[in-house]
């Protein structure tokens, strides 16, 4: 029974030379891999809170809250409910959200743990509905290119954006215009418009 | 005189809510009444809930040390049901993690033996070496536990080839230094003097009880899904399936200790043959119907069965896990022990009682619904169904 002995005794002196594996913790904090999903950081001049966050959320830990008294759209992160999973990385098409390689997650209290960001609500003129932010439409307006002018909402937010100033119908006995023409109108509303006012449905 | 010894609701040892009356003369144990049901989860609820991808994540959690194992057994159930072909490199992939996660769970399984012998040794030795494999499973993954590897189709994400020397190097250090504990594991006579010849669950006993994984292969029943129904890699490459016959808990702890070996043998040849390539199929939707799902977990045989009408979340999410099995099996196992010796048996299967628990329904303090209950609660529905679907016609409409 000497032999099987020796052989370990290589790895116990070895330990010994090495001391503990482990790590005096609070002061010495373990490294993480490059790959490593810690806490989650929002870059609030990207995120356009489209909600695709809030959408693929397995654990419910974004909010999608619209208040339209202030038209403000706002997504808040519930660090204390997040899995952890990254799906909502994998979703955002802005880069807005981000894992980091920090983890300590403890504290004494219990704030702290959210973090939200706000945009401007743009809402129906005809049923106050919340349609979107406005970042978000101009986002929409800018991939799908000159199709955009298809629809007047986002005609509307790109008009106001390129010019600066509130758009205004032509005027005069020849102009060509139709009632749903850069109007801030929600689907239903556009639908409504499209087939009451012009077609007299 | 028969006494009863109380184990649970709490286990102090292996701090998980089951109970374990043990009926003892003297030392000597004589039966063993097994109640478990002390904690509801409520995932074959919560999944109907959810949408396809969401799922993955709610699965992993049934369990925590074989989170890669259940996801697994589920993206394989919706790929049962729609019919989609995985990429190469994904089950090159998919099988890379699962027997990492395998040697995770087997390097766990002995130092938690090894404390429990009041051998701290070879716990320490063991779960410090299991520390560098679960940094390889971060760089990996992106975490120690919960990887979120699996998706529906393929991976979320691949290993890239900046990473393969680093797998490589801690393959070398595992294969090195699991030799080297095994031997000094299996020479050991303390540690042959606890195991050997202690909780025979004999081969019929194995097969009557239908246990499954390391607990089967340690009685002489040659069952592993990974041969008998290869999903992933695992019918590609060349393995061995360790199966010792002696019955006790020193081949159940043989076993384990050999998988690992195999899984770094597994791993290494699955590095060699992944060729670059798309890592997900693309999904569009789940067509209505059933699958099933079933992949060899580190405690043996995980089972998942989902049924989809068509839209975006399962109706019915089925989920039976190994221990389910295996914790049965301690009946026959603990008969004939030392007290002493029952702590270990009673442990010896590997138990993970979250992943098994489903229900218990308590009437006046007191638990209702033996096997024969159950039974005839399942005639009687069947029944009424049958009552429900009378004329062939319907019946077909609720399969199609």
């Amino acid at each position: 029974m000497k032999k099987p002995k020796l052989r370990e005794l290589g790895e116990a002196v070895r330990a010994v030379i090495r001391g503990p594996f482990t790590l005096d913790f609070p002061r010495v904090s373990s490294p993480v891999a490059p790959s490593f999903r810690g806490i989650m950081v929002f870059e609030e001049d990207k995120c356009v809170v489209c909600g695709a966050c809030a959408e693929v959320c397995p654990a419910a830990a974004r909010e999608l809250t619209d208040f339209p008294d202030r038209q403000v759209r706002r997504i808040t992160h519930h660090q204390e409910r997040c899995i952890y999973c990254g799906l909502c990385e994998a979703a955002c098409s802005w880069k807005a959200i981000r894992h980091t390689e920090e983890y300590d997650l403890a504290q004494l209290t219990n704030e702290g743990y959210e973090r939200s960001v706000e945009k401007e609500l743009l809402l129906c003129e005809i049923c106050d509905e919340p349609i979107a932010t406005r970042e978000h439409l101009l986002w929409i307006a800018e991939t799908t290119g000159e199709l955009a002018y298809a629809n007047p909402t986002l005609a509307y937010v790109l008009h106001q954006e390129i010019e600066g100033v509130e758009p205004t119908l032509p005027t005069g006995a020849r102009a060509a215009y139709r009632s749903d023409h850069l109007r801030l109108l929600c689907p239903k509303c556009r639908r409504e418009v499209y087939l009451q006012e012009i077609w007299g449905y | 005189m028969k006494k009863v010894v109380p184990i649970g609701p709490y286990h102090p040892l292996q701090e998980e809510p089951e109970f374990f009356k043990l009926q003892v003369e003297g030392e000597k144990v004589v039966g063993l009444e097994i109640n478990i049901g002390y904690n509801h989860r409520g995932h074959e609820y919560i999944s109907p809930t959810m949408t396809w991808d969401q799922v993955t994540f709610l699965v992993e959690r049934i369990c925590g040390i074989c989170s890669n194992s259940h996801p697994f057994a589920y993206v394989c159930a919706v790929e049962d049901c729609a019919k989609i072909e995985v990429p190469e490199r994904a089950e090159y992939i998919r099988t890379i993690v699962d027997e990492l996660q395998r040697i995770h769970s087997h390097f766990l399984w002995v130092g938690l033996a090894g404390h429990f012998l009041g051998y701290n040794t070879v716990w320490m030795w063991f779960w410090r070496y299991r520390e560098p494999l679960l940094d390889l499973l971060e760089s990996i993954t992106g975490n120690r536990n919960h990887y979120a590897m699996m998706k529906i189709g393929g991976v979320r994400r691949d290993i890239k080839d900046e990473d393969i020397p680093a797998i490589e190097k801690t393959l070398n250090l595992l294969e090195e230094k699991t030799a080297l504990f095994t031997r000094a594991v299996l020479d050991d006579p303390v540690i042959r003097a606890r195991l050997e010849n202690v909780g025979f669950l004999r081969t019929e006993d194995a097969i009557a009880y239908g246990v499954l994984g390391p607990t089967a292969r340690g009685s002489g029943v040659a069952i592993d899904v990974r041969k008998d129904h290869p999903n992933a890699a695992y019918g590609w490459i060349p393995w061995d399936m360790i199966v010792f016959d002696e019955c006790d808990l020193f081949a159940k702890a043989k076993v384990r200790l050999l998988e690992c070996l195999e899984s770094v043998k597994m791993i290494r040849e699955c590095l060699k043959r992944m060729k670059p390539g798309e890592i997900c199929a693309e999904v569009h939707e789940i067509p209505p119907g059933e699958g099933i799902g079933h992949i060899e977990a580190p405690r043996g045989e995980v089972f998942h069965y989902i049924r989809s009408d068509g839209s975006n979340m399962p109706v019915r999410h089925k989920v039976r896990a190994p221990s389910y099995m295996n914790v049965a099996s301690n009946v026959a196992a603990v008969k004939g022990c030392t007290i002493a010796d029952a702590v270990l048996v009673l442990a010896s299967v590997d138990p993970c009682y979250c992943c098994t628990e489903r229900v218990m329904v308590v009437e006046d303090h007191k638990k209702i619904g033996d096997g024969n209950y159950l039974i005839q609660l399942s005639q009687k529905r069947t029944e009424t169904l049958a009552k429900r679907f009378g004329d062939p016609e319907s019946r077909l409409r609720t399969f199609i």
